[in-house]
């Protein structure tokens, strides 16, 4: 029973990074219109950027996150100006796609060197304020890792929330990504919204991409962004442009995972319990593909 | 010309101008090769994948032009799925693996000789994107990536698994049977003169980028061809048009996977040793900045893409000691600033990617056309100016 407890903790709090680095991905789509991997240099550069500000500046830790979510946003901004923008003036809307797709995979490699090169391939100390410490609630040591990851992607999800659905940004939002012409119409301009959307998107992957490098036995190191990738099943589960969607997809997958890490047999053989998302991502596409929640046809990228 | 003659010359000559100059069309898009570029660019291809081996045996030269040309016929295949057919696929390293690991039990393990595992990998890779292709061309964009990129990983699974074969992580020490009927390419001897391995290797592997090059430009050439460029074109008009979709867009994958598998198994013998680590997502990446750098759906853009792209990392392992900003060691972070040497590639990479999709979305193969037509036009005094064929 106790391990039942443990991995299901773990698993939430692996649910969860699931759940805001696909936002991350939810997000960019609605704000930009185009499926990117960007989230996943976010991810990355947004860790390293941490320990930056925190173990060379010597910034507090939670400064030290904040300074990223600004460094990554802007990095952000300007890449929307100088190249989304352009391809989207220049192609159409199918090929746009796929050029602002494979741009991204240039960021991505570009952002992967200039991380080495910066601070090095070697797994680094994030020097974050929980280390490896546990909390016994009856019985059951739970990591402090694990109750902090959940309590800070609830805090990030409760923002969201408030900003989608109180904000006139949020609401400015939501009416581009459901009829963009209808949007246009009543005065809505995406310029002004877009940088909000950065804001969110470069916030829940700095975070993810933070919480990611402090699990036991991983660390700060340069492949991160390919971790990043591990949550793509969770944003198809969710159909791709739901944020409720995302969160449940990315907590099913979590729990599901750990639950295969502690009980599938070792006859299953080797890492099953990382391939099992996209086992499920695969049968449920067949049945469903438009994802488990599915929203307006997005098929037709 | 006014419509009366025109209908009068119709009666009196059954073939008018412009249906003689349609049937010229026709002929010249069906033609074996349509311009004077392709077919002595066949002719010099296969000419050089002798040759070259025959006149050096420099092991840099010889190690980078196995690799471009492994590279090539990968990127061949996927050039027809990514650029002739307008899907999107990341999983090329997926049919590599199965081509490698066919090899591996075909060819080192049972020992038959060349011509049967390279069939036998381009048969395995071919059936294996027969299998994957339903599930992929029921969804589009994302969905389709995403799930291209799950499929690495699901063949990760399986062959990491498979350790009577594979190695498992390890990976697994191969040499492959390199008979070619009575023939030891593995240690060819013309006369008295003896050749490595390396040199050999050369051969087959070139021989069979000019093969797959040919058989992918025959295909277009094929009703079958003919109607992929369609649906990438316009999907519903294709479809009006009676082009059975699914049937079209399946013989891609299958000819996009099989060549995937032939370079597969040759990527067993340049190091004699292949592990499932190796067909990882940095390949696939790898794979897409190839044939989207060199140009997609065009012929040569996947041979030109891999030239650059797989030379730059060695070429950059080379220089590193003599340019200052490169270092060769990326574990000494205290040594003072440089990028390092296996970093510098990807840095250029993800650059040149960046560059091409926004100055030259055609690619790189299309400033060497344009640069082409130019000394046509100095050399020969701009006699025939015609338009660049896309």
């Amino acid at each position: 029973m106790t391990t039942f407890i443990q991995l299901t903790a773990s698993g939430i709090a692996m649910g969860c990074l699931y759940a805001l680095v696909s936002l991350s991905f939810v997000v960019l789509v609605k704000a930009t219109g185009h499926f990117n991997l960007l989230p996943g240099s976010f991810v990355l550069l947004g860790a390293y950027l941490t320990y930056q500000a925190n173990a060379v500046f010597g910034f507090n830790f939670f400064i030290a996150i904040t300074f990223a979510i600004v460094v990554v946003t802007i990095l952000g901004v300007l890449i929307q100006r100088f190249i989304f923008d352009r391809i989207d003036r220049r192609a159409t809307q199918a090929a746009a796609g796929l050029a602002v797709l494979l741009v991204t995979i240039g960021l991505l490699s570009i952002s992967q060197a200039v991380t080495v090169t910066t601070w090095g391939a070697d797994a680094l100390n994030l020097g974050d304020p929980w280390g490896l410490k546990t909390v016994r609630v009856g019985g059951v040591a739970l990591t402090q890792r694990d109750l902090w990851v959940i309590a800070i992607t609830v805090v990030v999800l409760v923002i969201f929330w408030l900003v989608m659905q109180r904000t006139r940004v949020g609401v400015a939002m939501r009416a581009l990504a459901t009829d963009m012409e209808a949007a246009l119409i009543q005065g809505i301009s995406p310029r002004k919204v877009a940088p909000v959307a950065w804001v969110m998107s470069a916030g829940a992957a700095v975070i993810a991409g933070v919480m990611l490098s402090t699990e036991a036995g991983g660390g700060l190191r340069p492949t991160l962004d390919v971790v990043a990738f591990t949550a793509l099943p969770a944003l198809i589960l969710g159909g791709i442009r739901s944020l409720p969607g995302c969160v449940a997809g990315g907590l099913v997958l979590g729990v599901v995972q750990m639950y295969a890490l502690g009980y599938a047999p070792t006859s299953f053989g080797q890492s099953f319990a990382a391939t099992l998302p996209w086992i499920i991502l695969i049968v449920i596409l067949m049945l469903r593909p438009n994802g488990l929640i599915a929203t307006r046809d997005f098929r037709r990228a | 010309m006014t419509i009366k003659t025109l209908h009068t010359v119709q009666r009196t000559v059954p073939a008018t101008p412009a249906a003689s100059g349609r049937q010229r069309t026709i002929k010249r898009e069906t033609a074996l090769f349509q311009s004077p570029v392709t077919r002595y660019g066949a002719v010099a291809l296969t000419f050089a994948a002798i040759v070259i081996p025959l006149i050096t045996n420099d092991p840099f030269v010889l190690a980078l032009g196995i690799t471009v040309g492994i590279f090539s016929i990968g990127a061949v295949g996927l050039n027809v799925l990514n650029g002739y057919s307008g899907q999107i696929s990341l999983a090329q390293p997926f049919f590599l693996a199965v081509g490698a690991f066919t090899a591996v039990g075909i060819g080192g393990v049972l020992q038959l000789p060349l011509p049967v595992w390279i069939l036998a990998s381009a048969v395995a890779g071919g059936l294996a994107g027969f299998v994957v292709a339903p599930f992929a061309l029921r969804l589009r964009g994302v969905y389709q990536i995403v799930l291209s990129l799950g499929l690495i990983y699901i063949g990760y699974y399986i062959f990491v698994n498979w350790k009577s074969l594979t190695g498992g992580n390890v990976g697994t020490r191969a040499s492959l049977n390199m008979h070619l009927g009575p023939i030891d390419l593995g240690a060819l001897s013309l006369g008295n003169m003896l050749y490595s391995y390396q040199q050999g290797l050369f051969m087959v592997v070139w021989v069979l980028v000019a093969a797959s090059m040919f058989l992918v430009h025959r295909i277009l050439k094929s009703s079958t061809g003919r109607s992929m460029v369609a649906l990438r074109d316009s999907d519903l008009a294709a479809r009006v048009a009676g082009v059975n979709s699914f049937r079209t867009l399946s013989s891609a994958f299958i000819i996009s996977s099989a060549l995937g598998g032939v370079a597969g198994a040759l990527y067993v013998t340049q190091l004699r040793y292949v592990s499932i680590e190796q067909f990882n997502l940095v390949m696939a990446l790898q794979f897409v900045i190839i044939v989207t750098v060199g140009g997609l759906g065009t012929a040569w853009g996947p041979v030109i893409g891999s030239l650059v792209i797989c030379s730059i990392p060695l070429l950059a392992g080379r220089v590193a000691g003599v340019l200052p900003f490169l270092k060769t060691d990326s574990a000494a972070p205290n040594s003072g600033f440089g990028i390092p040497a296996g970093q510098f590639s990807i840095l250029v990479y993800g650059l040149l990617l960046i560059l091409v999709l926004l100055f030259e979305p055609k690619g790189l193969v299309n400033i060497f056309s344009q640069l082409g037509t130019k000394i046509r036009d100095v050399v020969c005094g701009n006699r025939r100016r015609t338009t660049t064929t896309e």
